[in-house]
């Protein structure tokens, strides 16, 4: 957080000294920060689109160009993949959750610095153990707030046991919290109902054999009975 | 610009007759028959390889693609420069070949769609720097202008087997996959800068009808159905944009089926405006896809409702997502079409 909070105050200096030239007649002065959030029963997958614009991009060049060859080696781009990764909190039902990188692309250095080029993380956060039922997933960016505009969706989750039921998002988009339902898997599902029955034909077998015994004793000692009398 | 806009003149007259006759077909008050949309593909395929017949064989390797090539996505919103498209450059092509892709794009897109195409490249001529508004050549090899629009094919043009005809530059991706009697132009993109200009005395807006029926929409919802569409944060881009295939986001919004009859076939106008860029008889089917899953569709509205203003708006329905996305202002739009169960014809090949 220390190192975005400092690229935040670069961004802010340098941005004053960049003129606007709406070159491409596109994105300029701001950071199009776009999530795109996938839901599966065991792991949250996000998608991060960064696109910063022209006036940005300058200064986040100059910013994460340590050695000044005007591109962004790996560990340049490692680097501000961090600081993203730590401007970011992800929680479900409250519980933090960390999601990890499974990779990233960077745009050409002449589109990056066009601002028409988009930095591409894909990120993932393994949930040991969802109990089917309502959950709740909150997302927060928080990278270079005040250069940024956000969008965060929840895509229509790929497996049929999850569901999205409700998105809330604050104005600007930089929080969305999803909340939706997990239904048992079929296999959680088969498992529950054999278990059932298995408990349910144990509990009835010794009352059933308990019925037998009594009708059989009721029956055999009233025919007895009857038979005897 | 003059001999670009010349050049455009030319092509228009050059594709008039074609369009002339394209028209008659399509204007056909009755419903399409069974075999309209396989006469429908057969003449933008006779089209397609008139246009063939202009080139030599340098310009027809390059126009001509693999059906399954990564060509297919190769699509954006950018100016050339900042993104590389493949294809035969308009400008490169001499005026009789440009009349015959004109001639084929007429035959393809509806009459309001073919307009819609040739008033957004005119409106990037117009960005280039030949009217009000005009950026110049741009910085960084960045071009504007109508010659910077591509034209590809992806599979060889047919009338029975899928292919596709691609056309696209800065503001504009039209992907048509054609099989037989069938046709999407999914995903597509289309948009505007600057979203309205002059031209020979008259005020051209390439978008202007998806805005006007939007807001006409809009304003006939009343204050339950207003609260159940208008999105409760700002939506600075498009959502599904380039690049953006494959996914599908949460619908969210006012459901189409708490709208009044009228309010439904107000909204199925304004879906029309997408897609019914394709040929008449080929959009057709589409709409009736579009209207039968109306009751699960979604509408959603971002910004002000005051008619003028920028706001964004979102069509999302089972086989639909349509984005309208005003950046930062009213005179630079960005929209984006597509269908989640056949972007690039992808049921066709599964069919």
């Amino acid at each position: 957080m220390r190192a975005s909070s400092g690229l935040t105050v670069v961004l802010g200096l340098t941005m004053t000294l960049v003129a606007s030239t709406d070159v491409s007649a596109h994105r300029t002065e701001d950071y199009l920060q776009a999530a795109r959030i996938g839901l599966e029963p065991d792991r949250v997958l996000i998608t991060l689109d960064l696109t910063p614009g022209i006036d940005v991009a300058a200064s986040l060049m100059g910013a994460l160009d340590h050695d000044g060859d005007g591109a962004l080696s790996a560990d340049e781009q490692r680097g501000y993949v961090g600081q993203v990764l730590g401007a970011l909190k992800v929680a479900l039902d409250d519980q933090p959750l960390q999601p990890r990188v499974v990779s990233w692309s960077f745009p050409e250095p002449s589109a990056f610095r066009r601002g028409e080029g988009t930095i591409r993380l894909e990120l993932q956060a393994i949930v040991p153990y969802v109990s089917a039922g309502s959950h709740r997933l909150l997302f927060r960016n928080a990278h270079l707030a005040g250069h940024s505009a956000y969008l965060a969706n929840a895509l229509v989750p790929e497996s049929a046991r999850v569901a999205v039921t409700a998105q809330r998002r604050d104005r600007d988009q930089s929080e969305l919290t999803i909340e939706y339902t997990v239904r048992g898997s079929a296999a959680a599902t088969l498992g529950w109902v054999l278990g059932g029955l298995a408990g349910a034909f144990l509990m009835v077998r010794p009352r059933t054999q308990r019925c037998r015994s009594r009708a059989s004793s009721r029956s055999s000692g009233g025919f007895r009975s009857e038979t005897a009398e | 610009m003059r001999a670009s806009v010349g050049i455009a003149t030319v092509a228009c007259l050059g594709v008039s007759v074609a369009l002339a006759a394209s028209l008659a077909a399509q204007r056909s008050p009755s419903p399409p028959a069974p075999t309209a949309g396989a006469d429908a593909t057969a003449r933008i395929v006779s089209a397609a390889q008139a246009f063939l017949a202009t080139l030599d064989e340098g310009g027809r390797t390059r126009v001509q693609f693999p059906f399954d090539s990564p060509q297919k996505a190769r699509w954006s919103n950018l100016p050339t420069g900042a993104f590389k498209r493949e294809g035969l450059r308009m400008g490169d092509l001499a005026p009789a070949q440009r009349a015959a892709a004109m001639a084929l794009l007429s035959t393809a897109f509806s009459q309001e769609g073919y307009r819609k195409v040739v008033e957004i490249m005119h409106g990037d001529e117009v960005l280039r720097g030949g009217g009000p508004g005009g950026r110049g050549p741009g910085g960084g090899g960045v071009r504007f202008g109508e010659d910077e629009y591509y034209l590809a094919f992806l599979g060889v043009p047919s009338a029975s087997a899928p292919w596709m005809l691609q056309f696209g530059g800065h503001h504009l991706a039209i992907n048509m996959t054609l099989a037989g009697r069938q046709a999407t132009l999914a995903p597509s993109h289309t948009a505007a800068q600057p979203a309205g200009y002059s031209f020979e005395g008259r005020t051209v807006r390439p978008l202007g009808d998806e805005n006007d029926r939007a807001f006409a929409l809009m304003a006939s919802l009343d204050d339950a159905q207003r609260k159940e569409a208008i999105l409760g944060y700002s939506v600075s881009d498009l959502v599904l944009g380039p690049g953006q295939d494959g996914r599908t986001i949460q619908p969210e919004g006012l459901r189409a089926s708490a709208l009044s009859a009228s309010q439904q076939t107000m909204l199925l106008d304004l879906v029309h405006e997408w897609a019914g860029i394709a040929n008449d008889t080929l959009a057709a089917p589409r709409m009736d896809e579009i209207r039968a899953s109306l009751p699960q569709t979604y509408f959603a509205w971002s910004g002000p409702t005051t008619a003028g203003s920028a706001a964004y708006f979102r069509i999302q329905g089972p086989t639909l997502v349509i984005e309208y996305a005003p950046q930062r202002g009213v005179d630079h739009i960005h929209t984006i079409y597509r269908d989640p169960t056949n972007d690039y014809g992808a049921r066709y090949a599964r069919e």
